[in-house]
C-alpha cells in the first residue's frame, strides 16, 4: 500500500474550499495550511498506479489546484514484509520495484 | 526507465522548483519583514490601537489578551527584530504544558488553526 | 503512545512534504532551538517570587532559550512575559566582564587580585580604626541562599557586625512581621496548590495580573473552571487584575485598617465566625494586653462599615459586601504584596488579613489560607530563611538568642563572642549611617540601592562619601556610579545554587554555562575577600556550592524550617521541595500546622489535647487576634499636596530594570514612565493625555509624561518605578514601619502641575 505526502499548491483565495475537499476524501488525510497557498497532504491507495491517477485526476479536477509535488512515497508493503523496520524516503535507496 | 526512477527524478524535478519559489518567497518576505519607521518612545499598543483597532480589540478579548502577552512577543520589538508572520516556535516557550497531538487533526503550525490574534480556531 | 507503524509513515510522509515547503509540521521541529543539538537544563526563573519552573536550552556553551517547564507544578510549563526573555539577558550589553577600581574619578579594568587585595585592604584599616560597626553588607533576595550565606557569616560571624542587611527589607520585612506576631513563625501555612481548591480570594494590595502573572494565571483558571468561585479586589487603582474581579474596594491610600476591621465586625455579628475555631486556636490581644473575645468585640463596635467608608471612601454597603463574601464562602484565600507590606502599618495591616482567617477558621484547611506573595525569588529561601537581616541569624534564627548565637557559631567555627547580641542598622538606618560616616565602608551585592531606596536621593550623600564596593552583574547601574570598586557578578545559568520561593519551596539551579568575561559567582568572591581579610581558616573550606548547602543546611535541622533533607542530590531530581522536610525519604510538607506536617506530628499528644491545628510558634500553640488601632499614613493628603501618590509596576519590566531594561521587546513594550492620573482631576488641572506635567512632593519633583486614565480613583496618582531616567523614588517617603522598618514606598503626599 503506498503512501505519499503531497504539497498541493493552491490559489490562495480558494485555498479553504480545496482544503474541505481533499479533507473530506476517504483516501487523503490533511495536514494543513501553509504559507497561505500551500496545502500539505498524504494519500494512502491500493496501488501505485492509482496514487498516480488518483493525483491526476486531482490536478485535473479543480482549477485553483495550481500544482501538485509529491515530496516522499513509501511503498514498502509491495516489497518487503511489514514486520521489518524500513522506512524509505525519496532521497533514500529506494528498493527497486521492478 | 523503471516507475521508481521516474518518481524519483520527477520528485527532484519538484524539490528544485519548490526551492526556488521558496527563495522567491523569502525575497518577499526580507521586503516586508520591515516594520515602517514608527517612533519608538511610544509602545506597540499605543499607536495600534489607533492604526489597527480591530486586532487590539480581537487581542485584547482573548487568553493572551488576559494575560497582557503583547505584540512584541510574537512580532518582535520592531527595530532589533520583526516578525510581520510569527512562527510557532515563539509559541512554544510556553505552551509546553499542554503538547499538541500530531496525530490530531494533521495540522500542527499553531497559527493554521489559531487566528493569531484572536487565538479562536480558524473555520 | 500507541502511534502504530502505518501513522508514522503518514506522518512521515506528510513531514517530508512540509519540509520541501520549509515549514514543519511538528511545531518547533524545523526551528534550530528546538533541535536535538539543543540540551534543555531544569532551572527556575531569576525574576519574581513565584518560582516558576524554566528549561534552559544550551547550545555549545552557550544559552540559546528558555521554556516553561512542564513538569513543574507551580506553571505547568507556561511562562510570563518577563520569563520569555531571560535568555536574552544572560547576553546583554550591559553585562559587567571586569573588575574595575575607581581611579580620579574613572573606572579602570584590573585584575581580580588586585579588586579583592584592595577591598580586603581599605575593610580591615576601616574596621581596625573605626571597628566592626564600621563596615556594612547589602544584600538581596535576588542572591541565592548560599550566596547570603557567605556574607552572613563573613560579617556576622568574621567581621562581627550585624550591619548585615538585604532588600527584602524594602519589600517582605511587614509580611515577616505579620506572620510572626499573628502565627508564631514566619511564611505561610498553606502552598499554591490551595488556589486550585479556593472558593473566594482577597486580593489586596496585589496587583496579581501584572506582578505574579502566573499565579493570576492559576486564579483565572480556577475561577473559570468553577464560575461559583468570587473574587474581591480591595486596591486603590483598577489594575489588570479586574478582567476577573466580581467585587473591587478603592480605599484611599493607606486607610485600608479600618476596612479590615470592619470586615470582621461584620463576620462576627452575621455569625461567619467559627466559635469552636476560636475557642479552640486563637487568642486576642491589643497592643498592650491580652483581650477576651469579649473585649475584642468590643474593641471592634468603633469600625461600623459607616465609619471605615468615612476613612477610607469605600461605599459602607461595598464593605458589607465583602465581609459577606468571605464569611460565605467555604474555603478563602487571601493574597498580597507590597501594597500592604510597604507601609508605616504594614505589620498591622498584615495581622488584620490573617484575623479574618483566624476568626472565620479559614487556615489551615485546603484552600484556605493567608497567604503574602513575594516579590524577589529568594527573599524566602536566602534572606529570611538564610537570616540574611540584620535581627537574624541562618534557619529562623535570632541574634538576640544566646542558645541561637551559640548553634551558630559551633556551625560557622568562630568564637560565640564574635556574634554581637544587638541587632545591627536596618537598610534605612543602614543608608543614614552611611551619610552621617558612621559606616565607612558597604559591600553591596546584586541589588540596586540608589534607585531602589525611597527618598532616593537623600541617601547618595553616603555613597558618594564612603568606600562602596558592588557586586553587580550588570554596568552601569545607578549605585555602581557611586562605586569606588565594581565586581562582575556570575548571573543565572552561570552559577549553581538554589532559590526558595513564595511557598516555601525550594529550587536547584545549575550552572549551564561558564561565566561570561571573568565574572565569578558571588559566594566565591565573598569567601576569597574573606581569606585576603584574615578569615582563612573560617573560609578556604567551602570548595563547592554544595559544600556551602550541606552546611546551611545541617542548621535547619530540627527547626521549623527543617531543609535537611533537601539535598543537592535530590533537588537536582525534582521540582522543588516545600519545607520542612526533614528526612531524604520525606516528601516535603503542603500545610504547616496541621495533620502531615512532621512537626505538629511529632508533638506530645497532650500537648494537641485532640486538636488538629496546633500553632506551635505561639505559647499553647494558639494564634493571636490583633486588635490593632487604624492608622492613615505618615504623610496624609493636604491642602498644598492635595494628591495621593502611591507607586509600583508594569507586567514587562521588573524593578529597576538593570534585566528587563536589557531586552529590547520588553523595552519596546512600555518604553518609558509616566503618571496616571484620573480624567476628573486632569480636565480639572487642564491636563491632556501625553502632556509633560511635574509631579512634586516635599522631598523632590520630577517631570513625566501624564497618562489621563481612570485607573487610579480620582486624588490618587500612580506612577511605575523602573526607570532611572524618571526616578520616582526620588519623591516617595522614607517613613518606615516601627516593627519592620520597611518603608511606605505605596503612599506620600503630592501635587501636579502642568509643565
Amino acid at each position: 500500500m503506498p503512501i505519499a505526502g503531497i504539497v498541493v499548491m493552491t490559489d490562495e483565495r480558494e485555498i479553504q474550499t480545496v482544503y474541505n475537499r481533499l479533507s473530506a476524501h476517504e483516501l487523503i488525510t490533511t495536514y494543513g495550511i501553509h504559507q497561505d497557498n500551500y496545502i500539505v497532504a498524504v494519500i494512502e491507495t491500493d496501488s501505485l498506479r492509482q496514487l498516480e491517477e488518483l493525483i491526476d485526476s486531482l490536478r485535473n479536477s479543480n482549477e485553483a489546484i495550481l500544482g501538485i509535488y509529491p515530496a516522499y512515497i513509501n511503498f514498502e508493503d509491495e516489497v518487503f514484509d511489514n514486520s521489518k523496520p524500513v522506512i524509505e524516503d525519496v532521497q533514500g535507496n529506494s528498493p527497486n520495484t521492478d | 526507465m523503471s516507475k521508481t526512477t521516474k518518481w524519483l527524478l520527477a520528485v527532484a524535478g519538484v524539490l528544485i522548483i519548490i526551492f526556488s519559489l521558496q527563495f522567491n518567497l523569502q525575497a518577499d518576505d526580507e521586503k516586508e519583514e520591515k516594520h515602517p519607521e514608527v517612533d519608538f518612545t511610544q509602545s506597540c499598543m499605543e499607536c495600534h490601537k489607533e492604526v489597527t483597532p480591530d486586532i487590539v480589540r480581537d487581542w485584547e478579548k482573548s487568553k493572551h489578551g488576559v494575560m497582557n502577552f503583547g505584540c512584541y512577543m510574537c512580532h518582535g520589538d520592531g527595530q532589533v527584530e520583526f516578525y510581520r508572520k510569527p512562527s510557532t516556535e515563539t509559541c512554544l516557550s510556553c505552551h509546553t504544558g499542554e503538547p499538541v497531538d500530531a496525530r490530531k487533526g494533521g495540522n500542527l503550525q499553531c497559527f493554521s488553526c489559531h487566528n493569531g490574534h484572536s487565538l479562536k480556531f480558524h473555520q | 503512545m500507541g502511534l502504530t507503524r502505518r501513522e508514522f509513515i503518514k506522518t512521515s510522509a506528510a513531514a517530508a512534504a512540509a519540509a520541501s515547503l520549509g515549514t514543519s509540521l511538528i511545531p518547533g521541529a524545523a526551528s534550530q532551538l528546538f533541535a536535538d543539538s539543543t540540551k534543555w537544563h531544569k532551572s527556575v526563573c531569576r525574576f519574581c517570587g513565584t518560582g516558576c519552573g524554566v528549561m534552559v536550552g544550551e547550545r555549545d556553551g552557550k544559552v540559546v532559550a528558555v521554556k516553561g517547564d512542564n513538569l513543574n507544578t507551580i506553571n505547568k510549563g507556561h511562562l510570563c512575559v518577563k520569563g520569555f526573555y531571560l535568555h536574552k539577558i544572560v547576553y546583554s550589553d550591559t553585562r559587567l566582564k571586569h573588575p574595575m577600581i575607581k581611579k580620579d574619578g574613572k573606572f579602570q579594568r584590573v585584575s581580580w587580585d588586585e579588586a579583592l587585595n584592595f577591598v580586603a585592604e581599605r575593610f580591615n584599616s576601616i574596621r581596625k580604626q573605626y571597628g566592626p560597626d564600621a563596615l556594612a553588607f547589602y544584600g538581596s533576595g535576588q542572591a541565592e541562599t548560599e550566596e547570603t550565606y557567605m556574607a552572613n557569616k563573613l560579617y556576622k560571624g568574621c567581621i562581627g557586625t550585624n550591619n548585615m542587611e538585604g532588600n527584602p527589607r524594602l519589600c517582605m520585612a511587614s509580611a515577616v512581621g505579620g506572620y510572626l506576631t499573628s502565627l508564631g513563625l514566619d511564611e505561610p501555612v498553606g502552598t499554591y496548590d490551595d488556589i486550585e481548591q479556593a472558593e473566594f480570594f482577597m486580593l489586596i494590595g496585589s496587583n496579581t495580573a501584572e506582578c505574579h502573572p502566573i499565579l493570576f494565571e492559576r486564579i483565572i483558571r480556577r475561577k473559570h473552571q468553577n464560575p461559583n468561585v468570587k473574587i474581591l479586589i480591595i486596591d486603590p487603582r483598577k489594575t489588570p487584575t479586574d478582567q476577573i474581579t466580581d467585587l473591587h474596594l478603592f480605599p484611599k491610600p493607606g486607610y485600608d485598617l479600618a476596612i479590615l476591621h470592619a470586615m470582621a465586625r461584620i463576620i462576627i455579628k452575621e455569625g461567619y465566625a467559627d466559635e469552636q475555631f476560636i475557642k479552640e486556636n486563637v487568642v486576642f490581644k491589643d497592643n498592650k494586653k491580652d483581650l477576651t473575645f469579649e473585649e475584642y468585640k468590643q474593641f471592634l463596635e468603633k469600625y461600623t462599615p459607616e465609619y471605615a467608608a468615612n476613612d477610607s471612601g469605600v461605599p459602607a454597603e461595598d464593605i458589607v459586601a465583602a465581609a459577606r463574601m468571605f464569611g460565605r464562602a467555604k474555603t478563602a484565600m487571601s493574597m498580597w504584596t507590597m501594597g500592604i507590606n510597604q507601609r508605616t502599618r504594614g505589620v498591622w495591616a498584615n495581622n488584620l488579613i490573617t484575623n479574618l482567617h483566624l476568626l472565620t477558621g479559614k487556615i489551615g484547611k485546603p484552600g484556605c489560607d493567608s497567604f503574602s506573595l513575594t516579590g524577589q525569588p529568594n527573599a524566602c529561601g536566602g534572606v529570611r530563611e538564610g537570616g540574611g537581616l540584620c535581627h537574624l541569624l541562618p534557619a529562623h534564627r535570632s541574634v538576640k538568642n544566646p542558645k541561637h548565637r551559640e548553634e551558630v557559631a559551633k556551625v560557622w567555627d568562630v568564637p560565640v563572642s564574635n556574634i554581637q547580641p544587638k541587632p545591627g542598622k536596618h537598610t534605612i538606618a543602614m543608608f543614614e549611617a552611611l551619610n552621617k560616616g558612621e559606616i565607612k565602608g558597604i559591600f553591596i551585592l546584586c541589588t540596586n540601592p540608589a534607585q531602589s531606596l525611597p527618598n532616593a536621593a537623600k541617601y547618595r550623600k553616603g555613597l558618594e562619601e564612603q568606600f562602596v564596593v558592588v557586586s553587580e552583574s550588570f554596568f552601569p547601574t545607578a549605585t555602581t556610579k557611586y562605586a569606588d570598586v565594581v565586581l562582575p557578578a556570575a548571573f543565572w545559568t552561570e552559577k549553581e545554587g538554589v532559590y526558595g520561593c513564595t511557598e516555601r519551596r525550594s529550587q536547584y539551579m545549575p550552572k549551564i554555562v561558564e561565566p561570561l568575561g571573568e565574572a565569578r559567582w558571588d559566594a566565591f568572591i565573598l569567601r576569597d575577600l574573606a581569606i585576603r581579610m584574615g578569615f582563612k581558616k573560617e573560609f578556604e573550606k567551602y570548595k563547592t556550592a554544595e559544600d556551602i548547602w550541606n552546611e546551611y543546611i545541617s542548621l535547619t535541622k530540627g527547626k521549623d524550617m527543617d531543609l535537611s533533607g533537601a539535598t543537592y542530590r535530590r533537588l537536582k531530581k525534582v521540582r522543588g521541595l516545600r519545607w520542612p522536610v526533614p528526612s531524604e525519604d520525606h516528601p516535603g510538607t503542603y500545610k504547616r500546622y496541621v495533620q502531615g506536617d512532621p512537626l505538629f506530628d511529632e508533638l506530645p499528644r497532650e500537648k494537641k489535647k485532640g486538636r488538629w491545628i496546633y500553632f506551635y510558634g505561639k505559647p499553647e500553640g494558639k494564634a493571636v487576634v490583633w486588635a490593632r488601632p487604624d492608622k492613615g499614613p505618615e504623610e496624609p493628603t493636604d491642602e498644598d499636596y492635595p494628591f495621593a501618590l502611591t507607586t509600583g509596576r508594569v507586567l514587562e519590566h521588573w524593578h529597576t530594570a538593570t534585566m528587563t531594561g536589557a531586552v529590547p521587546e520588553l523595552n519596546r513594550a512600555v518604553p518609558k514612565a509616566y503618571v496616571e492620573i484620573h480624567p476628573e482631576d486632569a480636565k480639572r488641572l487642564k491636563i491632556s493625555n501625553k502632556d509633560q506635567v511635574v509631579i512634586e512632593t516635599r522631598r523632590g519633583s520630577l517631570k513625566i509624561e501624564a497618562r489621563v486614565i481612570d485607573r487610579p480613583e480620582p486624588g490618587t496618582l500612580f506612577v511605575p518605578w523602573h526607570w532611572e531616567e524618571w526616578m520616582i523614588n526620588n519623591l516617595t517617603i522614607d517613613a518606615f514601619d516601627p516593627g519592620s522598618k520597611e518603608p511606605e514606598y505605596k503612599v506620600c503626599a503630592a501635587r501636579i502641575k502642568k509643565a
